[in-house]
């Protein structure tokens, strides 16, 4: 069975008396240590698709799996911690707390999961020296550029050993080179660490990366593609 | 929790200049309410000195209902052995003896009703600050000196001046005699307390002994705490030495066969053979508190012999039991009175036997066998003859033997107070019966009456409720106060909470999506609100606190009120101060506001939908 699973997904926002449907019935599957990007046109539903798949959103009607779990079932608590253990997020900008180092923001998740605090510590800087960011331990986001930032977040999204990483248009706001670096990084820990990648993107250099590509169109699957 | 109120801190810098202003405005707000609970403080404190400085003292020694009702009788009886026990009490800081009567003070172009205060001088200065308050004259010199100290109120309503003469009257403790006495003004002092200054005179304890015949009695012992923390402790030390004071009382009914119709009578004794009751008319007061009393009286017996001369001067003799009793009450008692048989051709025949033998004392009724045992009749005049004293009187009429004291013997009846006065020289009874009203629970009764012999303490609070009612209500006003600041205070800082929370939704989005529960989010929210709070109290704390020591050490000058605050005996200069409680409940009270008023944002922050919350820039 499909490490993830959605099946028959729809979604419609609904603002005042009009109803705008997002997703109109997606089944999805991934299995684990895949490396997939969803992309589409803006608007497409790709953001909708990634935040119903980690648990961020409800869909309208459908079912998600995550293993043997069933995340529309499931309370809001019981979701943060799904969250908290299971899945890494990246997201496309304003990524990090302002108010926390790189250090801090990497080690955030792992004081949520109550890790002692050298523990913590020292995973979180290791972890940053092996991605090439130990300058910027002390940094804060205000100090560091928008690759600097994507990176502190993306050893954010794997610091705590996630199954899988969700990752809203990562490159969007970065220049060509960092974008190539942060997408070179995110497939060197794919392939060592094994953690499934599921991004979603209209970056042609991104979807160049990706070994699975899903198309999506109109809140539906219109295409997918192995490489 | 370190690192969440780190990231609290943080996130109250990231809008420093917000901060701050919130900030001041707390801190203002806390310096504005704690320096007003100061001031409150420094004057109800002044106030209830006053009135513990001026008369009252910290804690009073008294007898049993004296404080409800103020009666010379209601008086301390073994006021040496009182005093005695108060040497080496810890924290007591002095102790000064009194005796208290209401008089009519006249002068020649006044009179009023006054409290006549008889005060050790030397002692009462350990206690009160009457020595300080004089404004006019001296206080006294010596501790017999013929002199009072007036109240300058009383002293203007008597148009009297320091030196003029003012007469008092009074009754003393042994008799219902009229006492008039003159004394010259020493001195007039000013204590602000209106009710004192226009009531009290004052004047040596000697003095009032003397002229109110209250040796060795005193009405209250006022006593001066070292430190105010203490008053606890020595009043539970003064208690466990005075409390339990016996009297060494007997007390049995005495069966008249009338109980029913007239009410149970109870007979109060001492035990040991022929041991009196000293100042029978103390304990009297004493019972006739209780409201099922319905009559006292003192019955002292004494075996004499009696001496009579007939025409042909020979001298019959005869010993008998002598009772001395008080007619009126005595007659309310046993009506004994009623049954005397009197000469037919008495003067007294057609009157109130019993009233008009109060006022005269010089007779005497004996039983029938006495009178014809000793020959004599009604008109004749017979001796008592103790050895050394004889007194004369004249034989009035005769009685039964049926008197429930004398069980069927010879005996004699003779006013009460002439017997003592003559024979004993202090006012004493053998016994003292009671009766009860009709219906009166008599074992009930009784273990009231015993109870109501001893001593009690008092601190000032229960002295003057008003006093603690009123520190209580500055107390509760401090907290309105507080509450009213800080209810100002909980909306300036939701302000900010809402602002700030609003500012920073992409922000809560992110964190709820890598993990953090809503319950954490609620919490770092609150987190900050009392961060705020606790800023703004420190500086605030730290403002009020040197404002409070530069006060506590120079004082806060309010000459410019000097008029009106010592019409209410209050100083010019006041020393504001805190107590552990006004800062106890300004600390939580801001704490528990901050938490209130970070709810709404907090609540509002930990419900965020995550998905709609990243979608915020």
């Amino acid at each position: 069975m499909a490490y993830l699973r959605a099946e028959g997904i729809k979604k419609v926002y609904q603002e005042d008396k009009v109803q705008t449907p997002a997703l109109r019935g997606i089944d999805f599957k991934m299995e684990q240590a895949e490396f997939t990007a969803l992309f589409g046109p803006s608007g497409s539903g790709k953001t909708t698709l990634l935040n119903i798949l980690g648990g961020l959103d409800r869909p309208t009607e459908g079912k998600v799996f995550l293993g043997d779990k069933n995340l529309t079932r499931m309370r809001e608590g019981e979701l943060s911690s799904l969250r908290l253990f299971k899945i890494g997020f990246v997201f496309q900008s304003y990524n990090l707390i302002p108010v926390l180092t790189a250090l801090e923001n990497v080690e955030y998740v792992l004081l949520l999961q109550r890790l002692p605090r050298k523990e913590r510590s020292d995973r979180a800087r290791k972890l940053l020296e092996e991605l090439g960011l130990g300058e910027l331990v002390n940094k804060r986001p205000t100090e560091m550029s928008g690759g600097e930032q994507q990176r502190v977040a993306v050893a954010r999204a794997i610091v705590h050993y996630p199954e899988l990483v969700l990752a809203d248009e990562p490159t969007a706001n970065l220049d060509s080179n960092t974008a190539r670096e942060l997408m070179e990084l995110m497939k060197k820990l794919n392939q060592e660490k094994g953690i499934s990648f599921l991004f979603s993107t209209h970056d042609p250099m991104v979807m160049a990366q990706a070994r699975r590509l899903v198309e999506i169109r109109d809140g539906q699957i219109a295409n997918e593609q192995i490489r | 929790m370190r690192e969440f109120i780190k990231i609290a801190f943080r996130n109250l810098g990231r809008n420093l200049r917000r901060t701050i202003i919130i900030t001041c405005a707390i801190a203002i707000g806390v310096w504005g309410a704690v320096v007003t609970i100061a001031i409150y403080n420094a004057f109800g404190h002044q106030m209830v000195d006053n009135f513990i400085y001026a008369n009252l003292g910290h804690i009073q020694i008294l007898k049993k209902g004296y404080h409800k009702n103020p009666r010379l009788r209601l008086c301390i009886l073994n006021a040496g052995e009182v005093l005695d026990q108060l040497k080496a009490v810890p924290h007591l800081a002095g102790y000064a003896p009194r005796i208290n009567a209401f008089a009519l003070a006249q002068s020649p172009r006044a009179s009023q009703g006054v409290l006549i205060c008889g005060i050790d001088p030397e002692l009462e200065p350990r206690v009160t600050k009457i020595k300080e308050f004089v404004i006019k004259g001296e206080y006294f010199s010596g501790s017999d000196e013929k002199a009072v100290l007036l109240g300058k109120k009383l002293a203007q309503k008597l148009k009297v001046e320091v030196g003029d003469k003012l007469t008092f009257f009074t009754q003393g403790f042994q008799s219902d005699e009229d006492v008039v006495e003159n004394f010259r003004i020493k001195g007039i002092y000013q204590t602000g307390i209106t009710e004192i200054d226009k009531a009290i005179v004052y004047l040596p304890l000697q003095q009032a002994e003397r002229i109110l015949e209250m040796e060795d009695k005193l009405n209250e012992i006022a006593l001066r705490v070292d430190e105010e923390k203490n008053l606890k402790a020595l009043k539970a030390e003064l208690m466990k030495r005075l409390g339990d004071e016996k009297l060494e009382l007997e007390v049995e009914p005495i069966n008249s066969g009338k109980e029913n119709q007239a009410g149970a009578k109870l007979r109060f004794y001492k035990s040991g053979l022929g041991q009196l009751i000293l100042s029978p008319r103390a304990l009297g007061e004493s019972f006739r508190l209780n409201p099922e009393v319905e009559a006292i009286s003192p019955r002292l017996a004494l075996p004499m012999a009696m001496l009579y001369q007939d025409k042909a001067k020979k001298e019959h003799y005869l010993d008998l039991k002598v009772y001395g009793v008080e007619p009126i009450n005595e007659n309310r008692i046993s009506g004994i009175f009623d049954r005397v048989k009197l000469a037919s051709d008495s003067w007294l025949a057609e009157a109130e036997l019993d009233k008009e033998l109060e006022a005269n004392q010089d007779w005497v009724i004996l039983t029938k066998s006495a009178v014809s045992a000793l020959g004599a009749e009604a008109g004749d005049t017979v001796r008592l003859d103790s050895g050394d004293k004889i007194l004369t009187l004249e034989l009035l009429g005769t009685l039964e033997e049926d008197w429930e004291s004398a069980q069927g013997e010879n005996f004699a009846l003779v006013h009460w107070e002439r017997l003592w006065r003559t024979f004993i020289n202090q006012s004493s009874a053998s016994e003292l019966v009671v009766r009860l009203k009709p219906g009166a629970e008599l074992e009930t009764v009784k273990k009231e009456l015993l109870a109501s012999l001893g001593i009690e303490v008092k601190d000032w609070r229960e002295l003057w409720p008003i006093l603690g009612e009123m520190t209580q209500l500055m107390d509760y006003t401090n907290l309105v106060l507080l509450l009213c600041i800080y209810i100002v205070i909980a909306f300036g800082i939701a302000n900010t909470m809402v602002m700030s929370v609003f500012e920073r939704v992409r922000e809560f989005g992110i964190l709820k999506a890598i993990g953090t529960k809503p319950g954490q989010i609620f919490g770092m929210v609150i987190l900050e609100s009392v961060l705020l709070a606790l800023l703004g109290m420190a500086l605030g704390g730290l403002l009020s606190g040197i404002n409070i020591w530069l006060w506590a050490r120079n004082g806060l000058d309010l000459s410019m009120f000097a008029e009106g605050l010592e019409a209410f005996g209050m100083p010019t200069v006041i020393y504001p101060f805190l107590r552990g409680k006004n800062i106890l409940s300004a600390v939580l009270l801001a704490l528990g506001m901050a938490t209130v008023s970070a709810l709404y944002p907090g609540l509002k922050a930990s419900r965020l939908l995550v998905a709609q919350a990243l979608r915020k820039i």
